[in-house]
């Protein structure tokens, strides 16, 4: 637990704000327990392809292998109470935000012990208790909808942030740009999301940012690694 | 007149308004299967036997022994009293408009989650009114006037909702809600389902719905049909202040999704309210029918604007001898299927009308329900009146026929006897040779007839508006007359016959 300082692989650029700082404070048990969830959500990830692979998973199945830092970094830089949404790609935002991995196989294989009682599938992972508002199936949905968390938490001026995570395919449907396109006014950051510790600083620079002065974008580079 | 006489009047009068206090039972004949309907000497005698007690204490231990239950007769005249009451005493008078205005007032005033979001709804103070002043007595905080992006704020007001606030989203028309309508479905109706109850979204989602006057095709659309079929939504479709009032009430304290259907043209109705309506805790339960004219030889059931004209078209019948029940659906979804099936039981005919278009509508879902559940009480097939299969048009003749008018309604408006006759002895009679169906009124069929024989004569014999000789060669009937839909000219022997013994579609061959 005595804290490491260890500075990012690739500076963060950003667009009409400061860039964070690239020396990220962790420590040997954080950076441990980052392996350890994103060697399971890729575990887990291998599995589910092969289970839907063999038709024991029906219907969708999209997979977040690759994306893995993501989902810790983020979790590392903020609370149970501030609220993630996302898209259909969900299995492992929902085992970030503390869901079981036994209740994820049984959700997606449609089993009564699924998280969402068989009834949801994979694309519709959620968990109230930590915050987490699924798993929505329509690209793009999941953009209005958290505006709308974060209308919330302002409304009841709470000091949480809402974190909406969407794809380049939302990045182009109709909701997203009716609300951001009108002048260039919402600062960004591009970060390296394979980095989970950049991924770490830069989510907690945006909470700060948004708590502040209101929304940012984010742009995470991930790919997949096969 | 002594005040005896003139109570024994008014409650004569009363027992067959329009509007009951909610807290009263109403009749329900399978509750009560060998009451017979109360005629107006039968009441008196009745309240007779109290007459000689009443005084302002005893109307309220009369209240009391309604409660009790005495049996049929007892709570009818308990109905009778209670409105009688507030009949005498000058009922007041409310628009919906202010109806809905002083509901949401409420609502927020009570809840602190509750706000109001939408096109127009603040400093404009709402695009017909019913938010006016609210943005005043709330703030912005409360009251947001959104940009036109109907995609957007619904998505924003669902997203508040799973965080536990209780938006209340105004769409211009319902029209709009299409924008939407993915929100509505997608992320509102089905998330309690989809996360096996773990978020619950309680949202309202209001505005006018239906034809309004001359807006054209694309302002005009009914969708009660279209979020009545989707499981997890609640549609509720007021007529009167009192309905408008108690179901906004109940569908804002609602945990679940709720589309709102108003309309604009009862905005600026003023209806009769209740002390019991005015209250702040008032509300009326979602799912409850409400029978607003009784009666025994055939039941309309209706919503929305439609009531109105049902009750008119009720009186019309009275005229003729015919009694008429009207049924205010109130909630499309959950729909009052026992309210329904037990007044089919007891009249054993059904008329549904609606504004929207007939295929797949409202009144489609009611006769099917009472096909599964009330077939053998039925004497004649189910008639559903609703709009013209065709957009909505411009012009204020075509728009009136594309829509239910009083007269728009043969079937309603013929007397019992002429009902009888067979079909093809009707058509005959008024000069029909079968190229029309029975769902065009008789007064457009003359005018089709006049305006045939006129554009003969100027243009020579050949006339402009009747099919041509190909088309109606081709028996294509319905190119030039939408709304008029071909009929099953077939065999129709195996149709039920009527309780008289006559057949009501003529099955021989004329």
């Amino acid at each position: 637990t005595t804290p490491i300082t260890i500075e990012t692989a690739v500076p963060f650029e950003s667009h009409l704000c400061d860039a964070p700082s690239r020396s990220v404070e962790t420590s040997s048990s954080e950076i441990l327990s980052f392996f350890r969830d994103m060697a399971r959500m890729r575990r887990m990830e291998i599995a589910a392809d092969s289970l839907y692979k063999s038709k024991l998973i029906r219907g969708f199945c999209h997979l977040y292998d690759g994306q893995e830092a993501l989902a810790v970094g983020m979790e590392a830089a903020i609370t149970r109470k501030d609220a993630i949404i996302t898209s259909y790609r969900d299995h492992c935002t929902f085992l970030g935000r503390g869901g079981e991995l036994v209740d994820a196989f049984s959700e997606l294989m449609g089993r009564k012990r699924g998280c969402s009682n068989g009834k949801g599938g994979s694309m519709h992972f959620y968990k109230k208790d930590a915050c987490f508002y699924g798993g929505h199936g329509i690209v793009g949905a999941q953009i209005p909808l958290g505006c709308g968390l974060a209308f919330a938490q302002k409304y009841s001026k709470e000091e949480f942030v809402t974190f909406t995570l969407y794809g380049d395919g939302a990045a182009n449907q109709g909701q997203f740009p009716a609300y951001f396109k009108r002048g260039d006014y919402v600062p960004g950051l591009k970060v390296d999301g394979m980095d989970a510790l950049a991924v770490k600083q830069a989510c907690k620079f945006a909470k700060e940012h948004a708590l502040k002065n209101g929304p940012i974008v984010s742009l995470f580079n991930a790919f997949i690694k096969f | 007149m002594s005040q005896q006489s003139r109570l024994m009047e008014d409650v004569s009068n009363a027992v067959f308004t329009v509007s009951t206090p909610p807290d009263v039972e109403l009749y329900s004949p399978s509750k009560y299967p060998f009451a017979q309907a109360l005629s107006r000497r039968r009441l008196l005698l009745l309240f007779s036997e109290y007459a000689g007690a009443v005084d302002q204490k005893m109307w309220g231990i009369l209240r009391q022994r309604g409660i009790d239950g005495g049996g049929l007769s007892l709570r009818r005249t308990r109905s009778a009293l209670v409105s009688a009451r507030s009949y005498a005493a000058g009922s007041k008078e409310m628009t919906v408009r202010d109806a809905l205005n002083s509901a949401i007032d409420e609502e927020m005033s009570a809840d602190p989650k509750v706000f109001v979001m939408g096109e127009e709804v603040g400093q404009y103070q709402g695009a017909y009114k019913i938010t006016k002043g609210l943005l005043e007595k709330y703030g912005p905080e409360r009251v947001y006037d959104t940009p036109i992006t109907e995609a957007g704020f619904t998505g924003i007001g669902v997203g508040a909702a799973y965080a536990g606030l209780k938006p209340v989203v105004e769409f211009m028309t319902f029209n709009f809600s299409m924008q939407a309508i993915d929100h509505i479905i997608n992320s509102a109706a089905k998330s309690n389902y989809m996360s096996a109850g773990q978020i619950n979204v309680p949202i309202v989602f209001r505005g006018p719905n239906g034809a309004a006057a001359g807006v054209g095709a694309q302002h005009s659309q009914c969708y009660a049909a279209w979020y009545a079929s989707v499981p997890g939504l609640k549609v509720l479709a007021p007529y009167s202040a009192e309905d408008a009032r108690g179901l906004l009430k109940a569908a804002i304290r609602d945990p679940d999704p709720v589309v709102f259907l108003e309309n604009e043209l009862l905005y600026g109705e003023s209806f009769p309210i209740s002390e019991e309506a005015l209250d702040s805790s008032f509300c009326l339960p979602i799912g409850k029918a409400k029978i607003e004219r009784e009666g025994k030889d055939v039941t309309i059931v209706t919503f929305s604007k439609m009531v109105g004209f049902a009750l008119k078209a009720a009186e019309k019948l009275a005229e003729e001898g015919i009694s008429a029940e009207v049924i205010n659906l109130r909630s499309i979804r959950p729909l009052d299927r026992e309210t329904i099936n037990a007044s089919v039981r007891k009249t054993s005919r059904l008329v549904t009308v609606e504004e929207g278009f007939p295929q797949h509508g409202v009144c489609a879902e009611i006769c099917a329900s009472v096909v599964e559940e009330s077939f053998s009480y039925l004497d004649a097939p189910v008639e559903r009146i609703a709009g013209a299969d065709v957009p909505m048009p411009y012009a204020a003749n075509l728009e009136r026929l594309a829509l239910p008018q009083m007269r728009n309604s043969p079937k309603m408006k013929k007397p019992l006897r002429e009902r009888k006759k067979k079909a093809s002895e009707v058509r005959k009679e008024r000069g029909l040779n079968g190229e029309t169906s029975g769902s065009v009124d008789r007064q457009t069929e003359k005018k089709l007839g006049e305006s045939r024989s006129r554009h003969g004569a100027r243009r020579g014999g050949k006339s402009r508006t009747a099919p041509s000789r190909r088309s109606r060669a081709a028996g294509v009937r319905s190119q030039l007359y939408p709304s008029r839909r071909p009929r099953y000219t077939g065999d129709k022997s195996h149709r039920k016959k009527s309780a008289t013994g006559t057949s009501f579609i003529s099955s021989s061959s004329s």
